[in-house]
């Protein structure tokens, strides 16, 4: 967990100090309070691993934060909803469902990282091309490669992740976030 | 494990693989089978002896094939077991997976992988309809046309033929389990979720043991009728 790292971008500092310190205390994770003033001219490397930021910055960034969702969680006034596309958490939940919630966050994100962290990006590529439906062909030329090494990138990603079939890997990519469910 | 003949004990070879119990229930054959040796178990109900050894045999021997011609039972008789287990997909154990991952999901609140998982499971089953749907309409009608027309014991077949047989039912089912055992994520009912992946796992097994006796007993006799009808 020590290695995670972990930006929060919030308008509300004594909302942010809070999350910051019961994320050191729960899950020893050293997070960042960053001012979102900068945001816009912010460049963030990928190495940063997590964001949490409240629904005002989120309505505010919404091009920053999309492109960042599977590693989002938004305080805000409603609680997660049933698909799942982005992690809320209620800002007037009780103390004990706020501290479960981040511990979902983080569980979950660092399930994600670590899965993440097995495929090459190369490979996440070719994986949102197959779940999306595309031939091996069609992959090759849209992503300027040979076939062969499609199907080269094709049996790793099998390899890690212990399924072939272009339904399951479909499932895979939802579930993490590589695609979204409408795909 | 070694082959399965008339003089084996059925009881033994039931400790030593349970997995044959759907099996021995599609033959009526109920648990509380004494020490009775399966010559005596298939006599006393009018089982063909010949035709329940080969399909134990196929079933648990994954190297097996029909290595002598056809005399005691045809392309009839496998394919009366082939649709009881069918029936047992369609009527048990499809309905219990569905059963208990609808009670998982709706004791899991907030998981919603689960529901991305059942609608997994739903393309396996509707792939498993579908092949059943072509086993009635066009594979076993097929092969019973032939076989009245051409006497079973008469027979040139070889089993050595090489054929490539579609494995997509099998390879999502194993992809289904593989996703519970390697990529589940978030809170869920153990209990239910051992019951789904244990339901799982067995039909995936039974899948797997009925295709041997549909591409190693059946596919070479369906052939071999079909070569004997044509000339």
């Amino acid at each position: 967990m020590s290695k995670i790292s972990l930006n929060i971008l919030m308008k509300d500092n004594l909302c942010a100090i809070s999350l910051k310190h019961l994320l050191l205390n729960l899950f020893n994770i050293d997070a960042q309070i960053l001012d979102i003033k900068h945001i816009s001219a912010m460049n963030f490397s990928d190495t940063t691993d997590l964001f949490i930021t409240d629904d005002k910055v989120f309505s505010a960034f919404p091009d920053f934060f999309m492109t960042r969702k599977n590693r989002l969680a938004i305080v805000s006034d409603f609680g997660n909803s049933k698909d799942g596309s982005l992690f809320l958490i209620k800002r007037h939940a009780s103390e004990k469902e706020i501290v479960s919630e981040l511990s979902n966050f983080v569980t979950h994100s660092t399930q994600r990282i670590q899965t993440a962290n097995e495929l090459s990006q190369r490979e996440i590529e070719v994986l949102c091309k197959v779940a999306s439906g595309l031939t091996n062909k069609e992959i090759a030329e849209r992503l300027n490669i040979s076939i062969n090494t499609v199907l080269t990138h094709r049996k790793n990603i099998t390899s890690k992740l212990g399924i072939k079939s272009v339904s399951a890997l479909s499932v895979f990519a939802i579930m993490n976030g590589y695609i979204s469910p409408k795909h | 494990m070694a082959l399965v003949t008339p003089e084996d004990k059925l009881y033994e070879i039931i400790i030593a693989e349970p997995a044959i119990i759907p099996l021995v229930n599609r033959f009526d054959i109920s648990l509380g089978v004494g020490d009775r040796t399966i010559a005596e178990i298939c006599a006393n109900k009018g089982i063909n002896i010949d035709l329940f050894v080969t399909i134990v045999n196929a079933y648990i021997n994954e190297s097996f094939s029909f290595e002598k011609s056809f005399e005691s039972f045809g392309a009839q008789d496998i394919i009366s077991y082939l649709r009881m287990t069918n029936n047992a997909y369609m009527r048990f154990q499809i309905p219990n997976i569905e059963r208990h991952f609808s009670a998982l999901i709706s004791h899991s609140t907030g998981n919603n992988n689960l529901e991305l998982l059942f609608s997994l499971f739903q393309e396996v089953k509707q792939e498993i309809t579908s092949r059943i749907e072509n086993d009635e309409q066009v594979w076993f009608k097929e092969i019973l046309e032939h076989e009245n027309c051409a006497p079973v014991g008469q027979l040139d077949i070889d089993v050595n033929e090489n054929i490539e047989f579609d494995t997509t039912i099998e390879d999502k089912i194993c992809d289904l389990k593989n996703m519970f055992v390697i990529h589940l994520k978030g809170d869920y009912d153990r209990n239910l979720c051992h019951a789904v992946l244990f339901a799982i796992i067995s039909l995936e097994k039974d899948l797997k043991q009925n295709d041997r006796i549909r591409n190693n007993v059946l596919y070479p006799l369906a052939v071999a009728l079909k070569k004997q009808y044509q000339k």
